[in-house]
């Protein structure tokens, strides 16, 4: 009698801890995936962070590593690591994994494209984040969007005269611009504007040519700074995260040209080779969730129009409302590959041969 | 490596001065290979070819490249060549009151990073918010900058004000050692101070300015500091950050074919100049005369033109340190850079401060105190074994090993960095983790001290008589023993003060971590520079003030050391 007694209890403290702990469980509401990612993590206890001023640079990054243990309980150590061009990490990364070393970075943080897209896993992120739209991944899954970035041209307001802000992307061209023009040392997202009813396949390079022979240097993105301090009067394409800078006062703000703007997603992926991915895995979690997304509106002045309450949405449909044409990058690459391949192919060798004026 | 049987010491030396000539000529032997290797898919494949020599020689960007290296580098002599000169000549041959200053300041300037400088000279003599170019645009009237630092004869200038410091020692060293017969002969006829000085002194002193002169040049041939700050992000490209730029691919994998291609021509071109320096310092030894204590340089007296002289010195002084800091502290304590204004005025705070990286901080002064406590340490150890081997064997061939521990000097440090990352990348298996790691930094700053450090020891060591180390033998004592308690310590003040010059370049360099760096092994230098280049221009300038007061002390130990080491041998 003692003997079954004693099994009783046994059974029942069993019972009784497995229900205490299905029950945790369904209150964090971690997925499956999302916890093994956790567990994952901790065994792997840093993430490797190397980019320049995306997601508020070094203090993002510490900002982050709070928030992200605080959110799933973990104990990680975000090292992050001022670092070249995102284009230019991809490149990093394609080198380390050729060697058969480990990535540089964890992460990825803004322009994947088709050429690069090979590099990062393949995750279905709506096993991390339930209720995702299978819109939001990109790349056959490789690339998941977090932040919804306005294109446009972001100038100085206290050396641009509110008669002389650009309408148009001709405007740029004007002689008294000669010099004080920043542009993006990347082509990536320019695909739209060989579009016939924008420029053309043509149009673009000719524009090119005469903007690059009117420029002043190339700028990455994040360098809204140069145009704020009046070292350049404005940057275009931009990669629309000036809008921060006006929020604290600078003297920055963007239009959009009649000719059209457009948006594009910046994309996370960890690469294949990434030293951490688990943790890399919550991080990018952390940014999909209702608090991430409040903190890329907080440290870019952007966040996702495809996730729910979305700020950026609002201003792009408001920008529509007002009968501007407001292109999709990622609509148009998947509509005309071709056309936006080989534009941004001859554009990116035309930044390439102005590297050296 | 001295007759008879070897001892520990003498193999000791013998596998260092091995390991030595192995890292420099192997990691230019890696360039020259990679130069004519197909890189396809990130892997070296296929037979050799010389496509990426055609490819270097038909791109138009290479050859602007190439032009604008040169005028870079002519222009820096020219530059630090008009101050560094007439410094030494204030230093060495005037009765300037408080001349000895002179060395202290320069040796100051110095050891202030160059790209700190370049930062605080843009935000001068840049075209839109160059304080001085804002304010003459407004005094005057014009509609364009009169003084635009963005071109290569400003990179140029800036270069030049930072490596007059080098001419002023090699040209002060002269002054010093030249003999004196022909000025006091050219004195007696009558001659004045002015005609003394175009006749006399300036022709006998030729050759080492022209060694001097070749020095600056081949320094600033690949110099990363200057031409990335200014350069890069105004569309103007030298040899350095061509390199940077080819191995840093926007689209795919880093072509290295075409930069180890260019590096390769640099290396032809910078052991011309090497062998051309070393052919001007020999002749200009020629000139010289082993001063006894009697000697004494003729001195001219400045009389009422000493504060014109002082003047000049601190107009060094001013644009060089104190111009350039005061506008990095300025845009430290701003939250987004503006140029100096009463509106900007009440904008200033220490904002910036709270928001400084720290963690990241400690990690790059951990980095860059590891790479410049041990790379110096490695580099004179090397550097002895070498001089050692050069002077005092009898080793066939040993003036051979003189001109590889030349080499570091004439070829470019940047290139050293190419050929590390290429044998580490391509070369070395998987289970050497040298790709990323401090070691990596520390392993090419060795090679390229190794110039440096054996031209010091070799000046030491020719003081040192010999009787003195046969004395140990005769004794009793072994080589080793002989090494350890005689040679060491007569050598120990040169060593001490090499060491600490080297630690303090150390905590400076940037040209050859930029191309290694990656998160485990970033160093303070480093940081700085991402956070300027990523727009982070506030952040970037508190760094910059960080890295100065972690220098300060190591400076205050070198100016005791040296001060020590004068006052021990005066007396």
């Amino acid at each position: 009698v003692k003997r079954s007694w004693l099994a009783s209890l046994l059974a029942f403290a069993t019972c009784a801890a497995l229900v205490s702990a299905s029950g945790r469980a369904a209150d964090d509401g971690f997925t499956p995936d999302l916890r093994a990612a956790i567990d994952g993590a901790n065994k792997e206890g840093t993430l490797y962070i190397t980019w320049g001023n995306i997601l508020g640079g070094p203090d993002g990054a510490r900002d982050l590593e709070r928030l992200v243990n605080q959110k799933f309980g973990t104990h990680l150590k975000f090292v992050y690591t001022p670092g070249p061009s995102q284009p230019e990490m991809a490149g990093r990364i394609a080198q380390e994994a050729a060697a058969g070393r480990p990535a540089s970075t964890d992460l990825f943080g803004t322009s994947m494209s088709p050429e690069n897209a090979g590099l990062f896993q393949t995750i279905d992120w709506r096993r991390y984040v339930p209720g995702m739209p299978e819109s939001n991944m990109r790349y056959q899954r490789r690339g998941v969007a977090y932040a919804t970035v306005l294109w446009g041209i972001t100038y100085n307001t206290n050396l641009v005269p509110k008669d002389k802000v650009p309408k148009s992307l001709r405007d740029l061209l004007r002689p008294e611009w000669q010099g004080k023009v920043g542009v993006r040392v990347t082509a990536t997202d320019t695909g739209f504007l060989a579009l016939p009813e924008v420029l053309g396949a043509q149009g673009v390079i000719s524009y090119y040519q005469a903007l690059l022979a009117q420029s002043g240097g190339l700028l990455r993105c994040g360098s809204e700074e140069r145009v704020s301090s009046g070292e350049f009067l404005f940057f275009f394409p931009d990669c629309g995260t000036g809008r921060l800078l006006a929020m604290h006062g600078a003297p920055v703000a963007q239009v959009i040209p009649v000719e059209g703007g457009a948006v594009f997603d910046w994309l996370a992926g960890i690469p294949k080779n990434a030293p951490h991915p688990n943790a890399a895995r919550l991080y990018i979690a952390y940014l999909l969730s209702r608090d991430g997304q409040d903190f890329v509106w907080r440290t870019m002045g952007a966040d996702s129009e495809l996730l729910p309450r979305s700020k950026m949405a609002a201003i792009v449909q408001s920008y529509r409302a007002r009968g501007i044409k407001i292109y999709n990058t990622y609509d148009v690459l998947l509509k005309d590959p071709k056309l936006v391949e080989s534009s941004q192919k001859a554009l990116t060798a035309l930044l390439q041969q102005s590297a050296n004026k | 490596l001295t007759r008879g049987r070897p001892d520990l010491a003498s193999v000791t030396i013998a596998v260092l001065v091995t390991i030595g000539t192995l890292l420099v000529l192997g990691l230019l032997a890696f360039v020259v290979w990679m130069s004519f290797a197909r890189v396809a898919g990130g892997v070296v494949a296929g037979a050799p070819t010389p496509a990426n020599y055609l490819t270097v020689f038909a791109d138009p960007v290479v050859v602007r490249a190439a032009a604008n290296t040169l005028i870079f580098a002519a222009g820096t002599v020219i530059i630090a060549g008009a101050f560094g000169l007439p410094l030494a000549w204030l230093a060495e041959r005037t009765t300037l009151p408080g001349r000895s200053l002179i060395a202290a300041f320069l040796t100051m300037t110095l050891l202030i990073p160059g790209f700190f400088t370049a930062m605080g000279w843009l935000l001068l003599l840049h075209p839109r918010i160059g304080v001085v170019n804002q304010v003459l645009m407004q005094w005057f009237g014009l509609h364009g900058a009169p003084l635009p630092i963005t071109n290569i004869f400003g990179m140029a200038w800036v270069e030049g004000l930072t490596l007059a410091p080098v001419f002023f020692i090699m040209a002060a060293g002269s002054f010093r050692a030249t003999d004196t017969t022909f000025e006091e002969a050219a004195s007696a006829s009558g001659a004045s101070g002015f005609q003394l000085l175009r006749r006399i002194t300036l022709p006998l002193m030729f050759p080492a300015i022209l060694a001097a002169g070749i020095y600056v040049f081949t320094s600033s041939l690949g110099t990363f500091d200057i031409p990335g700050v200014i350069g890069l992000s105004n569309r103007i490209l030298t040899f350095s950050t061509y390199l940077y730029l080819k191995t840093s691919a926007q689209n795919g994998l880093p072509d290295y074919g075409p930069p180890a291609a260019f590096g390769t021509v640099v290396i032809g071109f910078a052991v011309l100049l090497g062998v051309v320096y070393i052919r001007m310092l020999a002749r200009a030894r020629t000139f010289q005369v082993v001063t006894g204590k009697g000697y004494r340089p003729r001195l001219v007296r400045l009389g009422s033109f000493a504060w014109l002289a002082w003047a000049f010195v601190g107009a060094y002084f001013t644009l060089t340190i104190v111009l350039p800091l005061l506008l990095i502290a300025w845009s430290a304590l701003l939250p987004y850079y503006q140029p100096p204004s009463l509106q900007a005025m009440h904008l200033l705070s220490f904002a910036s401060f709270a928001h400084v990286p720290w963690a990241l901080i400690l990690r790059g002064l951990q980095n860059s105190l590891v790479i410049s406590l041990v790379a110096p340490t490695l580099a004179l150890v090397l550097s002895m074994a070498f001089s050692w081997t050069i002077l005092r064997s009898k080793l066939r061939g040993r003036l051979l090993l003189d001109g590889v521990a030349f080499l570091p000097h004439a070829v470019p440090g940047v290139i050293f960095s190419l050929g590390a990352i290429l044998v580490a990348l391509f070369l070395l298996p998987k289970w050497i983790p040298l790709y990323g790691s401090v070691a990596i930094i520390v392993l090419v700053n060795v090679v390229a001290w190794l110039s440096f450090g054996t031209r010091m020891i070799n000046s030491a060591l020719i003081q040192i008589g010999t009787e003195l180390e046969e004395a140990g033998p005769a004794s009793g004592a072994s080589h080793f023993e002989t090494l350890r308690r005689i040679i060491i310590p007569l050598l120990a003040p040169t060593i001490v003060s090499a060491w600490l010059w080297l630690v303090l370049l150390g905590l400076r360099e940037l040209t050859r971590a930029v191309l290694l760096v990656t998160t485990d092994n970033v160093t303070l230098s480093v940081i700085t520079w991402s956070m300027w280049t990523g727009g982070l221009i506030n952040q970037a300038a508190v760094v910059v003030l960080a890295t100065i007061a972690v220098l300060i002390p190591f400076m205050a130990l070198y100016f005791y050391l040296a001060r020590r080491a004068r006052d021990f041998g005066e007396t």
